[in-house]
């Protein structure tokens, strides 16, 4: 399983993009446009790390299904259906990436429930162990499905229309996953949001 | 402690916490302190085993974990870019500047 663990060498020009990214940090409107034509123009960005993440991703799989070349199939499966509804019909390069890191992570969280819940019949120190890993998992792939909501909140020009909560057919529709609408959002009864810092008694 | 040499013999000691405080119980070197001696290595080696368990199962997910953390980290680098090359910036870990953005949408 060695060979699947060889991380591709990053290209060039990501350092050229740290180097941007670093700068309009800073407060440096300047490079903008230069940004902008490096992420437009330089497809290689795109196609390294989603040869990265796919690479990950088959990793993953193969740790998950072991020697079990049916699991392999149908989570391989599993994985692309959903990679597919989370990116929508005609992504963004950075929507796929985005995707991506979100199935990665939830293969990491089906990896660790599924090894927490055979724990418990094991020491309580294997137990705590993945029980730690199970919660950063989830942690993580929180996270990575609110850059997902993120993307699509700020850049609606690039959504590709899925993670859409009021969808029947959609798998995140009735999970707490799904996003409220900013419109609920500001129907949150302000005494409570005041409670919750402590301006209130 | 466990075994502990006088006089040419052996005798066993049990080291145990007691409310905060060490204490050490007397075994003798009778077949009780054979029976207590093989209980403590019993426990111990029970720990070392699950210590290795725990160990092996670490060093097997760590390449698979780099690789995820690569994959975030990257990731999370494009899409700060992306929003960052569209005129939005980071303030207390929140993305600001819509109306900035639409403003230059329309000058652009």
């Amino acid at each position: 399983m060695s060979e699947l663990f060889h991380i591709p060498d990053e290209p060039p020009v990501v350092e050229d993009l740290n180097w941007l990214v670093q700068r309009a940090r800073q407060g440096d409107e300047t490079v903008l446009p230069q940004l902008r034509d490096m992420l437009d123009s330089r497809p290689e960005v795109w196609r390294h790390y989603g040869n990265l993440a796919a690479h990950a991703k088959e990793a993953w799989i193969r740790l998950i299904s072991a020697d079990d070349l049916a699991l392999r199939e149908s989570t391989s499966r599993k994985a692309e259906d959903l990679s597919r509804e989370l990116a929508g019909p005609h992504p963004s390069p950075i929507e796929r990436l985005l995707a991506e890191r979100v199935i990665l992570c939830w293969l990491q969280v089906h990896h660790a429930d599924s090894l927490a819940a055979q724990a418990f019949t094991k020491s309580t120190k294997v137990a705590d162990f993945w029980s730690k890993r199970q919660a950063s998992a989830h942690r993580r792939y929180l996270t990575s499905l609110a850059a997902l909501v993120t993307l699509r909140r700020l850049l609606p020009c690039t959504s590709g229309g899925a993670l859409d909560a009021s969808r029947p057919d959609s798998s995140f529709a009735d999970s707490s996953f799904a996003v409220p609408e900013r419109d609920d959002v500001r129907q949150v009864d302000p005494e409570h949001r005041l409670r919750l810092v402590g301006k209130t008694k | 402690m466990g075994w502990q040499g006088r006089d040419n013999r052996r005798y066993f000691y049990l080291a145990r916490r007691r409310n905060g405080r060490q204490e050490n119980v007397y075994f003798g070197r009778g077949p009780l302190a054979e029976l207590a001696a093989a209980k403590v290595e019993e426990r111990k080696s029970r720990r070392d085993q699950v210590r290795n368990e725990i160990r092996t199962m670490r060093d097997e997910l760590r390449t698979l974990d780099s690789l995820i953390a690569t994959v975030d980290q990257v990731v999370a680098r494009l899409l700060e870019a992306k929003l960052m090359a569209q005129g939005y910036y980071l303030s207390h870990r929140r993305w600001r500047g819509a109306r900035r953005v639409r403003t230059l949408s329309h000058t652009r």
